[in-house]
């Protein structure tokens, strides 16, 4: 009934401790500090100076300093920077989901023979290389006075991301039986009402991750960004992107400015984790 | 007959139709300008040459020795990482699925990497991972005796995949954590009592279980992979010389730094070709598993 | 002048003829069944009065209105879905609510009628309960109280009992019989258990292959089928059914001749009708179901409510009585 297909393994409070359980949870523990270590690496390099970052071998204890941090905020206005990703990535995600979510609700209760296709061809529009739209969207942008502007991204993002998001609420929706939705207009809801009242609420883990995932994507977003935009609009893509090419060696402000830029989201992602992973099923899960 | 059911269709398309336009939109206007771009003579250098060129621009790209590399190198790399990623991402699935301390603590760490920015990962990954004198790898290397690899000049194209692995494997992981909960337990206990090893649980229930998972997150990787750009572009600029040139780096050379707008876009209609002979095959192959 | 009436009612699914021009004239206050294998349209002939799938051909007229194309919220009707179809996240008491709050009827007026739903069903225990909470039987009962709620114009039932087990099955059909004498409402009520259809129904409506075979009281259907299909999927166990030749006698120029089981006699070899050989012998306490074979190819069954000695292998006769026996035509049609 519920739209939950993530159950959380029973817990039986206590583990029993064999050898193969011990092997089991190092081995776990083993690959996730690896996976993870080229993060904590760049979070401890974004304490070091300029000359304890390149020391070799690496230094693992030494005197943190704040000073990377205080410089890559003078230099450049983090904030202006972190705001213009806020607003990208939570507009298009808002901008996404009300385009997409009706597409969903239409393909998944109201096939047709053409739904598969139709969401196949949205999904092929999605393999084509950004690099090929690049001069005409850029040409276009420049006509309609849209370049370094706010604006814009959110609707490039929004078209970037819709191909997935209806992909993904899709095979969300479709988990929900079709009866109880029919069940509400035998109970005389409009439209709006069924939506509202029984969908929406029914769907909500599905709605969830697809804004989650689509944030993530909009946030992380770089090459519109950084052909599109200059000082006005420019995200945390662009501010990182600035400290790479000039100054490549001095790596502990590119460590600082790096996890300024991916911390919000990384935190983020680390919360809304479960939600996430509820709703990224793809219908891979029956 | 049928008439009547036309009113009741009326609807659900209303709904679909903004998304369908849109994308519509999205998809015809940048290829109706390419299409045109591709066929004119348009270089930024030289706005005064203008006129129609017919197939000479795609003729020019094709002819370019760097095409050939461009497009099995972007073969390459969507094939290398999806199967490091799907292949790794199960595996590690498979360890953490069963409850010990601290499994979603161990989740988190995993999934770190998903979150972080392409031109963050990349240049992490260039300086602090890779740098043959003051990277960790290179420390490593020495450590056992080896000789540091020069990462980015000796096997660019690897570095590239590598990168790419380490940011999709915690996705791949995540499916296939989600796609292992489902899994029917009574199966598994029937098994026991058969006496299957682990290796003939593996191949005969789980992966049979899988095999929708494994589909969605090859497709969704291809998506995103076919036209990798940042992590190229940030790392080793498609060289040397070719050996890590794609094709949408390929395009993005030819447009912005040889500024030849009409070749460009002649390979930008190369380019959305692969996309639909990739996206037909893999429609073929997915698209029954996933109805 | 009918209630709820079906003219030449059809329907498509791509080529494919689902429902073949239907009529049917149901009045006001009476029970009929929707009975059929499964795959003869039954279901979606219920979901078309309903509202939720379109009707391609015909007209659909309650209560002297055409409804045709009126869409499902607006027709005024309830229905039980097979799967019960209660809206998870909301409790009991809001499942039953629902459509009055949406019609915006005074909150006061549903809290009574809510409440009265809920003892007629005896479910004032659960009204702050989730559906989740709830055993089958009464989710089944949610789902039946959320349509008494509304007093509708029809109620419709889509095979409610088909998820319950055995024993509450027959207690809920029981409940479903008396809820509808209390509240005489019109219901049409789809299943493919016989039993709930000649239990509950004053009419009864065979479908095959979307077509009606045959429209009447229960016991009018098994005493008089009006063809070879009806008398088969009436009845359990089946009617017997013989080729003419077999029973000159009474053939009358019939092709097949059909005798149900309790009309039918086990007697000694000699002189008998019919001879068989018994193959099984059913001894159900109350009754005896003797299972024979007619010159080697032809199964029937007897039903006897006195005990036998009969044993697997014996060849014995049959008596029947000559008054209930029904004739079909080459074509299946009853003579």
């Amino acid at each position: 009934m519920s739209t939950t297909t993530v159950k959380k393994p029973v817990r039986t409070g206590k583990y029993t401790w064999n050898g193969a359980m011990i092997t089991r949870t190092v081995a776990s523990y083993g690959v996730a500090l690896l996976m993870f270590f080229p993060i904590f690496f760049m979070i401890l390099t974004s304490f070091k100076t300029e000359l304890q970052a390149i020391a070799v071998p690496s230094l693992w204890i030494f005197e943190p300093t704040l000073e990377n941090y205080t410089e890559v905020q003078e230099r450049s206005d983090y904030f202006s920077f972190a705001w213009n990703s806020v607003v990208t990535s939570v507009g298009s995600t808002i901008l996404g989901l009300m385009i997409a979510t009706p597409a969903a609700y239409s393909m998944a209760f109201n096939p047709t023979k053409q739904t598969k296709n139709i969401l196949m061809w949205m999904l092929s529009t999605k393999m084509m290389p950004a690099v090929g739209a690049l001069i005409p969207i850029y040409l276009l942008c420049q006509k309609l006075g849209l370049l370094d502007n706010v604006f814009a991204l959110i609707i490039i993002f929004t078209l970037m991301n819709l191909p997935i998001m209806v992909w993904m609420l899709y095979t969300n929706f479709k988990e929900i039986p079709s009866e109880i939705l029919e069940a509400s207009r035998m109970d005389g809801a409009t439209l709006w009402e069924e939506f509202r009242y029984v969908l929406l609420p029914l769907a909500m883990g599905g709605l969830a991750s697809t804004g989650l995932l689509c944030l993530v994507l909009s946030w992380n977003e770089a090459f519109w960004v950084l052909n599109l935009t200059s000082a006005n609009a420019g995200t945390l893509a662009s501010l990182v992107a600035s400290y790479s090419s000039p100054e490549g060696l001095f790596w502990s402000k590119l460590s600082a400015v790096s996890v300024l830029a991916i911390a919000p989201i990384v935190i983020f992602g680390w919360f809304s984790q479960k939600q996430l992973v509820q709703g990224l099923t793809f219908g891979a899960v029956k | 007959m049928q008439s009547s059911s036309a009113g009741n269709r009326f609807v659900p398309r209303l709904l679909l139709s903004p998304a369908v336009a849109t994308l519509l939109l999205w998809m015809l206007v940048p290829l109706g300008m390419t299409l045109y771009f591709s066929a004119i003579r348009y270089n930024l250098m030289s706005p005064e040459l203008t006129g129609f060129v017919g197939w000479a621009n795609y003729e020019f790209f094709v002819t370019n020795p760097a095409f050939t590399d461009a497009v099995l190198n972007t073969l390459v790399l969507l094939g290398s990482t999806v199967f490091i990623t799907v292949a790794f991402g199960l595996a590690i699935a498979m360890l953490i699925n069963d409850p010990f301390p601290g499994q979603s603590f161990v989740r988190i760490l995993l999934i770190s990497p998903f979150f972080v920015m392409p031109t963050v990962n990349a240049l992490l990954w260039k300086h602090m991972m890779m740098n043959p004198i003051y990277g960790v790898l290179a420390q490593v290397w020495t450590f056992f005796g080896l000789e540091p690899v020069n990462w980015l000049q000796d096997l660019p194209l690897f570095s590239v995949i590598l990168m790419l692995s380490w940011q999709w494997m915690p996705f791949a992981c995540l499916i296939f954590i989600t796609s292992l909960q489902s899994m029917d337990r009574e199966q598994l206990e029937a098994s026991d009592l058969d006496g299957a090893t682990y290796l003939q649980k593996f191949r005969y229930l789980y992966l049979p279980h899988m095999a929708r998972a494994i589909t969605v997150v090859i497709m969704i990787e291809v998506i995103f992979l076919l036209s990798v750009f940042a992590e190229i572009f940030t790392t080793t600029n498609g060289g040397p010389g070719t050996q890590s040139t794609n094709l949408a780096y390929l395009i993005y050379n030819e447009a912005l730094v040889n500024f030849d707008v009409g070749s460009a876009s002649a390979g930008a209609m190369f380019a959305i070709i692969l996309a639909n002979i990739v996206a037909f095959f893999l429609i073929r192959i997915v698209g029954k598993n996933l109805d | 002048m009918a209630f709820l009436k079906l003219q030449n009612v059809d329907k498509y699914y791509g080529k494919l003829h689902a429902i073949k021009g239907v009529n049917l004239e149901i009045e006001n206050g009476e029970f009929i069944v929707f009975v059929g294998p499964s795959g003869c349209g039954k279901s979606t002939l219920l979901r078309m009065i309903a509202g939720l799938e379109v009707i391609n051909g015909g007209e659909l007229i309650l209560d002297g209105k055409d409804i045709t194309t009126t869409p499902s919220a607006q027709r005024d009707l309830a229905m039980v879905f097979q799967s019960y179809a209660l809206y998870p996240h909301m409790t009991v008491e809001d499942n039953m609510s629902f459509a009055l709050r949406l019609a915006k009827v005074d909150p006061a007026e549903i809290q009574e009628k809510v409440e009265k739903a809920a003892e007629k069903l005896d479910l004032t225990a659960y009204l702050k309960r989730t559906p989740k909470m709830l055993s089958g039987g009464q989710r089944q009962r949610v789902a039946i109280g959320r349509a008494i709620v509304r007093s509708p114009k029809v109620f419709l039932f889509d095979e409610p009992l088909s998820n319950l087990d055995a024993a509450l099955r027959g207690q809920t059909r029981v409940e479903i019989a008396e809820l509808h004498r209390e509240l005489g409402a019109t219901t049409v009520y789809v299943t493919h258990d016989q039993v709930e259809a000649m239990t509950l129904a004053d009419r009864v409506v065979v479908l095959r292959d979307g077509i009606i075979e045959q429209v009447g009281t229960p016991l009018d259907l098994y005493d008089h089928p009006k063809n070879r299909f009806v008398s088969q999927f009436i009845g359990m166990p089946q009617m017997n059914l013989l080729p003419a030749d077999f029973l000159p006698a009474v053939a009358e120029g019939s092709a097949e001749v059909g005798i149900r089981p309790e009309h039918m006699k086990a007697v000694g070899a000699e002189g008998a009708a019919l001879s068989g050989v018994v193959e099984l012998v059913e001894s159900l306490g109350n009754e005896t179901l003797i299972h024979m074979k007619i010159a080697g190819k032809h199964q029937i069954i007897v039903r006897q409510y006195v005990r036998t000695e009969l044993k697997i292998g014996d060849t014995v006769g049959v008596e029947f009585d000559a008054s209930r026996v029904h004739r079909f035509d080459s074509e299946g049609l009853a003579l």
